[in-house]
């Protein structure tokens, strides 16, 4: 290959182009890669998009943030007695101090039944709102999708699209008042994202249905996580508030339109819409500085060597959160095929390889986990141990350290599949699957 | 006496407490009833206050579908876009006039939840319902088809069909529904329709903007319709401290608030079904002191306890008056006998000496005597007798409650009749009454014959007494081994067979003419079977054998002659 090609390449394959933008705003940023620009000629090949979102940075005294609108929602069932409650509400304080007078914030607590303690409010009387959280104490069983539906009722007294929109969901145990099952609960996350609402869940303990708060979460493009005990608690409510507090787009709608003959397959780790030839992903919000990303599994028809081909027109809107204008990008992606099969590799984009492989290794990991849940415990501990290998082995190639330390965590997560380690480790497993799938911040 | 005097004492007491407690607690329980009846009235209207709210949320809910199935381009397209942003909508359905779907179609274009839809709502089509009226109805395209609709309107119906072709504008015009109006609206072509699917029950709506024209569908997001029916309930009840639940078709809460916690096999106090299209959920009732059912709450209890109780106490002191007043009776009688007694005893040592000088002195008179003398003597001799023999048996009734051991001596019974016979001869002399002896059980046998003597004395001054009348008396004597039979028979009155058994009674006497005439104390005949009962043996009264006055049959058992007597 010439050199001029090799420079020329990647320039030609990833042109992105702006539409309609006014050059000085800020503006998200829209990275549309192929795994491997150049493929095999004269075969169908089966190769990986990514659509790489990165939210622009604030300015640095942080004072052009969105307004935030959040509910924050506490299981205070009997189990959340003792250390637990006393962390919830430490965690919940801090968070309220972070808040200013522009932000609306409501606590809602519930247990057989849903009170809300704090109304939507402005957060100008901190105090007040503290000494109320102050007073929870913890009894009763769990109404947890009431009170999920009662803090997006609060959301809902001030909704507004220049908001950042959250539920914050905070549970210790199994939902056992109304639905409770992760369908359901998915349900009511993926209506919650058409109001551009997005629900958070922290799982804390052992005890919590880690499931039903990864589909709720996921529906809702919140983020989910796993607190091992109170202190983590704190650090996660603190960081979860920081991802609130740094969303700098909403209402993201990518759509990839794939070039006539270009199927795609399926968009991996995010709920996707595919029909025919075009993919539409919903994404609630971009954080500043962080990048989320969507991989389309596509199936590309055979080609001739030394040919171009057009993969897919992608298009970005979103509601630009400091300028409160809706923004439109686009973008463009090509492949070039080749005779030469050590070119492939060569060429190959490597940080989007890294991520494909992240992210076809957290589906596996998932499997795994599903036959764990089966019973099949040797075959979960097969699937783990050669995705550990595989991951490890993609990490070195790649030079991907984070796919090595996964392939690590798979192995280790192989050892903890017997009954006493089981029940945590789900968790500690759900927890890395949603942060590799959505990128999580934190 | 004793034992039989405090179970009538219990009776006495326990009898009417038992009645009041009885009382007491079926009027309480009338009362509950009665309070649990208004409770139910109350929380009934709470109940209908509740449905209100949330047929007030259905209305808008359906005011909202109603809009969004206005779709005017119904590309695939749109509809995926009004999917992405309606809430409600889980799939939107359009099918056409001849019943054949416009969207979403089953093809490659199709998305995964267009397809998973199809999956979810196959049993639908299956079933062959359909929504609204369709243009093949009417020239029998579709003949295949059962004509069944959703159950909730149906446009079939030739009226209603006039009023929605007339109401055909309007149906268009929707957006001019004012916001306002809370109830929901009546478009005669639209409806809901309930199919199960999956863990429950599933809801869609349907409406068909023109007559014959396709019909729109929206697939409800049922935990949407759920969310937005709870963020509309309360979260505190107004009054009362008592649980409120929205319930599903099997009784488990969806929601719930109050501050009562019911356990989860209770009953509620009262309990509501919703309207359609939620006809499966049910408003529940619960409340803390659920005065329709479990035991009587404390209060009442505590006061019909205090009632009780103090009936108890009144009805206690009144029988312990009447046991002390009977006791004071009884030992008033008792000093009485126990006084009498003592006379007997203390007449019966001067009336020994009477006895022995009165005889002493008919003897020292002899034969030639002053027949008035010897009249007098007589008489002493005789009324002598007849006081020993009434201290004898005053003195029986006294020894009879410690239960005197029987004196057996060995003796011939003819000859204890005969003695005591003799004794008798004066007065039946002098009463004009002639004695028939007719003895046959001799020889000796171990008896009390003081008893024996004290039962024939009583008899024969009965006899001398009430049945002198009859001028004969006869006693004759049985003996069957060890089985001694006496009888002793008059020509008397007799004694009626219903009084027969009462003539054996302490201190009874027959009260005619009969017995006015003589004197006596009643204690005589009751003595009498008592010693022949001590015997082993009894004393009842018989028809006479000529069928006239009674006869006394004394029957007891001699013991067998101890030879080391």
């Amino acid at each position: 290959m010439k050199l001029t090609e090799k420079i020329l390449l990647p320039v030609l394959l990833a042109s992105g182009f702006i539409i309609a933008v006014p050059a000085s705003a800020k503006q998200v940023k829209l990275e549309v890669a192929m795994a491997e620009p150049l493929i095999l000629a004269e075969k169908k090949n089966t190769t990986f998009i990514k659509v790489g979102l990165t939210g622009f940075d604030f300015t640095k005294n942080g004072t052009d943030r969105a307004p935030v609108n959040v509910a924050i929602v506490l299981d205070k069932s009997g189990s959340m007695d003792g250390d637990k409650i006393i962390k919830a509400r430490e965690a919940a304080k801090m968070a309220i101090r972070r808040l200013n007078e522009n932000d609306i914030v409501s606590v809602v607590l519930y247990d057989s039944t849903v009170r809300v303690i704090v109304p939507a409010t402005k957060v100008s009387d901190k105090d007040a709102i503290c000494a109320q959280i102050d007073r929870i104490a913890a009894n009763g069983s769990t109404s947890l999708f009431a009170g999920v539906s009662k803090g997006a009722a609060e959301i809902r007294k001030f909704i507004n699209k220049e908001r950042v929109n959250r539920v914050l969901l905070l549970s210790d145990g199994q939902a056992n008042i109304g639905p409770k099952s992760p369908g359901a609960l998915g349900e009511l996350g993926g209506a919650l994202i058409k109001e551009g609402i997005s629900v958070s869940t922290i799982g804390l303990g052992s005890g919590y249905n880690e499931d039903l708060m990864f589909k709720l979460a996921d529906r809702s493009d919140g983020n989910h996580a796993f607190a091992e005990n109170g202190l983590d608690l704190v650090r996660i409510f603190d960081a979860e508030f920081g991802e609130i507090l740094s969303v700098v787009a909403q209402e993201v709608l990518v759509k990839i339109k794939c070039d006539k003959g270009v199927r795609p397959v399926r968009v991996i780790g995010r709920d996707a819409e595919i029909s025919g030839s075009n993919t539409t992903v919903l994404l609630n919000q971009l954080y500043s500085g962080q990048e989320k990303y969507i991989i389309l599994e596509v199936e590309i028809p055979a080609g001739h060597a030394k040919t171009t081909r057009k993969i897919a027109n992608v298009e970005l809107s979103y509601a630009n959160m400091t300028t409160n204008t809706t923004d439109v990008l686009a973008s463009t992606v090509a492949v070039r095929f080749t005779n030469v099969e050590n070119e492939i590799a060569e060429n190959t984009n490597k940080d989007v390889m890294a991520n494909c492989m992240l992210q076809v290794g957290t589906m596996e990991n998932n499997r795994a986990l599903a036959l764990r849940d089966a019973g099949k415990i040797e075959e979960a501990r097969k699937v783990l141990l050669d995705n550990g290998i595989r991951l490890q082995a993609a990490g070195h190639r790649w030079g991907s350290k984070d796919l090595s330390l996964y392939g690590a965590q798979n192995k280790s997560d192989a050892g903890q599949l017997d009954k006493k380690n089981w029940l945590l480790n789900r968790k500690k497993m759900r927890d890395t699957q949603y942060k590799n799938l959505k990128q999580r911040g934190y | 006496m004793r034992p039989r005097l405090v179970i009538i004492f219990m009776l006495l007491v326990l009898t009417p407490l038992g009645l009041l407690a009885w009382l007491g607690v079926k009027s309480a329980k009338d009362e509950r009833h009665h309070v649990a009846e208004r409770f139910r009235q109350v929380f009934d209207g709470q109940l209908a206050d509740i449905e209100q709210i949330i047929g007030k949320k259905v209305g808008e809910l359906e005011r909202q579908l109603h809009a969004t199935s206005d779709i005017r381009i119904p590309t695939a397209e749109n509809i995926r876009s009004i999917i992405r942003r309606e809430r409600l909508a889980r799939q939107i359905f359009v099918i056409g006039t001849d019943g054949v779907f416009l969207h979403p179609l089953n093809s490659e274009e199709s998305t995964r939840q267009e397809r998973e839809f199809f999956e979810r709502t196959r049993s639908i089509w299956d079933s062959g319902a359909r929504f609204g009226q369709r243009d093949a109805e009417s020239n029998g395209q579709l003949p295949g088809k059962a004509t069944q609709y959703s159950k909730t309107r149906k446009p079939s119906d030739p009226v209603q069909k006039l009023k929605y072709q007339k109401g055909k504008g309007q149906a268009l015009n929707i957006k001019s529904v004012s916001p306002q109006e809370l109830a929901p609206l009546s478009d005669p072509a639209s409806g809901w329709h309930s199919w199960f699917w999956g863990d429950g029950l599933n809801l869609l709506y349907w409406r068909q903007p023109f007559p014959g024209g396709p019909v729109i569908g929206i697939e409800i997001e049922r935990m949407v319709l759920l969310s937005d029916i709870v963020a509309a309930l309360p979260t505190e009840t107004g009054v009362g401290s008592g649980r409120m639940v929205l319930a599903d078709a099997r009784n488990k809460p969806l929601f719930q608030w109050g501050d009562y916690e019911q356990s989860e096999r209770e009953l509620p106090l009262t309990e509501r079904g919703l309207g359609s299209p939620l006809e499966m959920w049910r408003l529940r009732y619960f409340s803390k002191d659920n005065p329709g059912s479990g035991p009587l709450n404390t209060r009442t209890l505590t006061g019909l306890f205090g009632g009780l109780s103090a009936a108890g106490v009144t009805l206690l002191g009144l029988a312990m008056y009447f046991y002390r007043e009977n006791a004071r009776e009884m030992r008033t009688a008792e000093q009485k006998v126990s006084f009498v007694n003592q006379i007997s005893h203390e007449l019966k040592t001067p009336l020994t000496n009477i006895r022995l000088y009165a005889e002493l002195a008919e003897e020292k008179t002899g034969q030639d005597a002053d027949p008035d003398l010897k009249k007098c003597l007589g008489i002493v001799s005789e009324e002598s007798n007849r006081l020993g023999r009434l201290i004898g048996n005053v003195l029986t009734l006294a020894k009879r409650d410690r239960d005197a051991a029987l004196r057996l001596t060995a003796a011939d019974v003819d000859q204890v009749i005969k003695s005591t016979v003799e004794h008798f001869l004066p007065a039946f002399k002098k009463a004009v009454m002639e004695i028939s002896i007719n003895l046959s059980c001799p020889g000796n046998c171990m008896f009390d014959a003081d008893a024996i003597e004290q039962i024939l004395a009583n008899l024969f001054s009965n006899a001398e007494k009430y049945a002198s009348s009859g001028k004969l008396i006869r006693v004759s004597s049985r003996r069957y081994a060890q089985d001694i039979e006496i009888r002793v028979e008059d020509r008397g009155q007799g004694v009626a067979k219903e009084l027969r058994e009462y003539i054996f009674e302490p201190f009874s006497r027959l009260n005619d003419k009969l017995t006015e005439a003589a004197s006596g104390t009643g204690i005589g005949l009751s003595i009498a079977r008592d010693l022949a009962r001590q015997h082993g043996g009894d004393l009842r009264i018989e028809d006479s054998k000529d069928g006239k006055g009674c006869c006394f049959v004394l029957s007891f058992t001699a013991f067998e002659e101890d030879t080391n007597a």
